[in-house]
């Protein structure tokens, strides 16, 4: 009887990671929903969290609204409408903007107004996700962790500090439910886009060494770095020309190591039980360095597809099971 | 910090919308790029087939009209493919877009089993070297320069001892090399692959400059007799006819799909603004465009030279091994034009650029397998060790071992116990057609079972109600289905003889059965398959 007898489990830790939702409110609605679905005992949020688009709803003077998505006209005739249309926008991790043709005509010309304009719907998109995860989340048994990437302004950390149900984990090494620590850093090394954080790797490297020295012991802890190590299957991202376009050879597309040398040397040096990683989208996977798991789960959120990681950890023997999905 | 994108058609002032500076944020692959890439994977080697296969196994069928209706009907397929990937553009293919559609072990099945036979195909390109590439070589490099050496080694090299032998080295240093450095093999690749194409330059101009008059005289310098081929094919039961035949036309159109259904591969790149103005679909479907007047005109330039009666007799008696068949190396297409010179280095040109052209189908097909083994690894339906990379080489060895380990198996089968080479060739695009379908079922329901993904996306529209996807996942699966059947049920195609048939239906049993054993034993490891796909509630 002994073949069908199963082996207690030891004592777990669920983690659900997702990153990169980059505004995307029906990805982040998802990941609220993650914690029950997948029942897991703490939810992290690995940066990148805001959107990259404006859309201009510019009033038409009939009491309607018009603007364009994915190249063609929409137009929303009432309010209803425009209230659907809005939605339909935040889903796609895009911020609407409702505007005047005079409005709209100052921020045309004007790109101080245009960048006001920017900042204040990431602001305002940001508080609201944290007001939503405060209510949502009031009474799950979930641990909840967020951070900013290196697409998001280091001025929103105070909306995210400003959360009554989450903890934003770039402050210090923070604790998760079984004991294993974790330490959060969001920059990355320097892109093509010039964004708000990024290091150069000898800095990266500095301020790596600054949050792991905190930590107890590095080797039964969780890393949590938005950028991943370089030349793994974590960080090929597609090789860009002076244009920005990728560059396409018989090959098909040329990909390239996006990733930061600090981060994984940091990795091997310390042997961390995991290493949880986002920042190149198209790269999802997974790949051991030495001893630790290092795991990108990739973003499709212009899809409203919330990809994660459900990674669960034991005493004894660290990580003990991991599953990429798409939720 | 922020940026005015776009100008509007709509006659309204200023931007359509503001992008700030954020990663990720490329733009389209430039349209000459995707129409390069998408007719870069049309294969000419499998194309120039329909030349001489066409007219030995369906008399009468022109190779031009084959090449041009067989075009026209894959434009659905190739837009399913774009439209798809309009809608999910980072979900890198066909095993994602079933997985998300209809379920992760449909998704599964249909990958794993396209991939499998894509192994089969790389050896088979593999195993095609020797006949078609190097004895063919030989054989006219022999008589251009009269030599018996070159002669008696066209002949010599085509046995099953030397085809293996081959075959194998060369599976085993694509694979290697694969493994050393996947940057220097892509490189080396480009340069062959330009390296091919000029055989098919050279090939296409031979046969403007040279009449049927001076093919005639060819083949009387390599042995044969133009006439006398085509009354011995006569005599050994080759049906024959000089006369346009439709029917038999449309029955050998499964040979242009072979090259023109796979001009779908920039389906799997995309960028995070999506074309507004759709300007990756118009490319694909002006790449299938462009291949198809390039394998028409050879087609064209063939008959007009060679002659379809003599293409279909020569190939007839070639294919049946019969001893009247008047030249040392197996009849193909660039063998038949390298006899239209007798430069030396010319010939040496063609021949070496036709064998480039086998090798260089095998580097990238490889690579579509392996990557494929990893999405599943990661996704926890196969192991996760063959997804490992070496920590010395930074390569997966073990994923490219395994690639290399079922190649060499399929080799010595395809030498050792195959049959007609077309056999395995069409028994491939059948069981390959099996997961298009699938993938043809996931488009017709995407816009209903993913509704909020597709009215999110840039192809929301509707033709009288009814989504674009669905119209276009119909016609594309009605021309699958058009395939499928004419495989199937065209003895000459060689796809449903027994070994054919078996070998479908175990692949595709063994495609079905891999997920459910997958799912127990994960489950045992307290990991939940199911959950890798099911989408979270938005609300």
């Amino acid at each position: 009887m002994k073949l069908f007898r199963r082996t207690p489990r030891a004592p777990r830790t669920r983690v659900f990671f997702a990153t990169d939702l980059h505004g995307s409110e029906r990805c982040f609605r998802k990941w609220l929903n993650a914690a029950a679905a997948y029942e897991a005992d703490v939810l992290i949020l690995g940066g990148d969290l805001t959107g990259k688009m404006l859309v201009p709803l510019v009033a038409d003077g009939a009491g309607g609204h018009r603007g364009e998505l994915h190249g063609e006209p929409v137009h929303a005739r009432d309010n209803a409408e425009l209230e659907e249309l809005t939605k339909r926008i935040r889903m796609m991790g895009r911020y609407p903007i409702v505007l005047t043709r005079e409005e709209k005509a100052e921020m045309d010309a004007d790109p101080a107004a245009l960048d006001a304009r920017f900042n204040q719907a990431m602001e305002d998109g940001l508080r609201a996700w944290v007001e939503l995860a405060d209510e949502r989340l009031a009474d799950a048994d979930v641990a909840v962790f967020t951070m900013l990437g290196n697409d998001d302004s280091p001025a929103l950390a105070d909306v995210l500090r400003g959360a009554e149900r989450s903890t934003y984990a770039e402050d210090g090494i923070v604790e998760l439910p079984g004991g294993f620590e974790m330490a959060s850093f969001g920059y990355s090394t320097p892109t093509p886009w010039h964004t708000p954080r990024e290091l150069e790797e000898e800095e990266m490297a500095t301020r790596l060494d600054e949050v792991i020295g905190r930590l107890r012991d590095p080797k039964h802890a969780v890393f949590n770095l938005h950028c991943p190590p370089a030349g793994t299957h974590l960080d090929q991202a597609a090789k860009l020309d002076d244009d920005l376009r990728p560059v396409v050879d018989a090959s098909g597309l040329v990909m390239t190591s996006v990733g930061s040398t600090a981060v994984r040397e940091a990795i091997e040096r310390h042997q961390p039980l995991l290493g949880l990683h986002g920042h190149v989208h198209e790269s999802p996977g997974s790949e051991r360095l030495g001893a630790t798991l290092c795991v990108n789960p990739g973003s499709e959120y212009g899809d409203g597809v919330l990809r994660g990681a459900i990674v669960d950890l034991e005493a004894e023997r660290g990580v003990a099971r991991w599953q990429l999905v798409q939720g | 910090m922020s940026q005015v994108t776009t100008t509007p058609d709509d006659g309204q002032p200023g931007a359509t919308f503001y992008t700030r500076q954020a990663s990720g944020l490329v733009r389209d692959i430039s349209p000459a790029s995707s129409i390069a890439l998408n007719v870069s994977f049309v294969s000419i080697p499998l194309a120039v087939l329909i030349a001489t296969q066409a007219p030995a196994s369906f008399p009468g069928a022109s190779p031009f009209w084959v090449a041009v209706i067989c075009a026209v009907l894959c434009i659905f397929p190739v837009l399913l493919y774009s439209l798809f990937t309009s809608v999910m553009p980072r979900s890198g293919g066909d095993y994602v877009f079933v997985s998300r559609t209809l379920h992760p072990w449909a998704g599964f099945a249909a990958s794993f089993n396209i991939t499998a036979w894509y192994l089969l195909v790389i050896a088979y390109f593999a195993y095609l070297l020797t006949p078609f590439g190097i004895s063919s070589a030989f054989s006219t490099i022999g008589v251009a320069a009269g030599s018996s050496t070159f002669n008696d080694l066209a002949v010599d090299v085509n046995t099953k001892g030397w085809q293996f032998a081959i075959g194998a080295v060369t599976l085993i240093a694509v694979a290697l090399l694969m493994s050393l450095s996947l940057r220097t093999a892509l490189r080396i690749y480009k340069w062959l692959f330009a390296f091919s194409l000029v055989g098919v330059v050279l090939s296409a101009l031979l046969l403007l400059f040279n009449s049927r008059a001076d093919f005639v005289q060819a083949v009387s310098a390599f042995g044969g007799s133009y006439d006398g081929v085509i009354a011995d094919a006569r005599a050994a039961g080759y049906a024959g006819s000089a006369n346009f035949d439709l029917g038999n036309t449309l029955l050998a159109m499964p040979l242009a799909f072979a090259s023109f259904g796979y001009a779908i591969v920039t389906a799997y790149a995309g960028g995070e603004i999506r074309s507004p103005k759709a300007g990756n679909r118009r490319a694909m479907i002006l790449s299938l465009g462009i291949a198809a007047v390039i394998v028409a005109i050879l087609m064209a330039l063939a008959s007009r030279t060679f002659g379809n009666d003599f293409l279909g007799s020569a190939t007839y008696l070639g294919n049946a091994g019969d001893e009247a068949y008047p030249f040392a190396s197996a009849p193909f297409f660039f063998f038949f034009v390298s006899m239209l010179t007798s430069s030396t280095p010319l010939i040496v040109l063609i021949s070496l650029s036709f064998i480039v052209a086998f090798v260089v189908a095998l580097p990238a097909t490889f690579l579509i397998a392996t990557r494929n083994i990893f999405a599943w690894s990661f996704d926890r339906v196969l192991p996760e060790r063959l997804s490992e990379v070496n920590e010395r080489s930074r390569s997966p060895l073990i994923a490219n071992g395994v690639v290399l380990l079922v190649t060499l198996g399929y080799l010595a089968l395809i030498v050792f116990a195959g049959g007609d080479f077309l056999d395995l060739l069409f028994t491939a695009g059948l069981a390959e057609l099996l997961t298009f379908m699938v993938v043809a079922i996931a488009g017709i329901v995407f816009p209903r079972v993913r509704r909020a993904v597709y009215e999110g996306s840039p192809i929301r529209r509707s033709v009288a109600g009814v989504p674009l996807l669905t119209i276009v996942g119909v016609c594309a699966l009605a021309v699958y289905a058009f395939f499928f059947y004419s495989v199937a049920t065209t003895d000459e195609l060689g796809a449903n003889a027994s070994p054919g048939i078996r070998a479908t239906v175990i692949i595709a049993a063994v495609s079905i059965l891999i997920y459910p054993v997958a799912v127990l034993i994960n489950r045992r490891r307290g990991v939940d398959l199911n959950l890798a796909f099911r989408e979270l509630p938005p609300e």
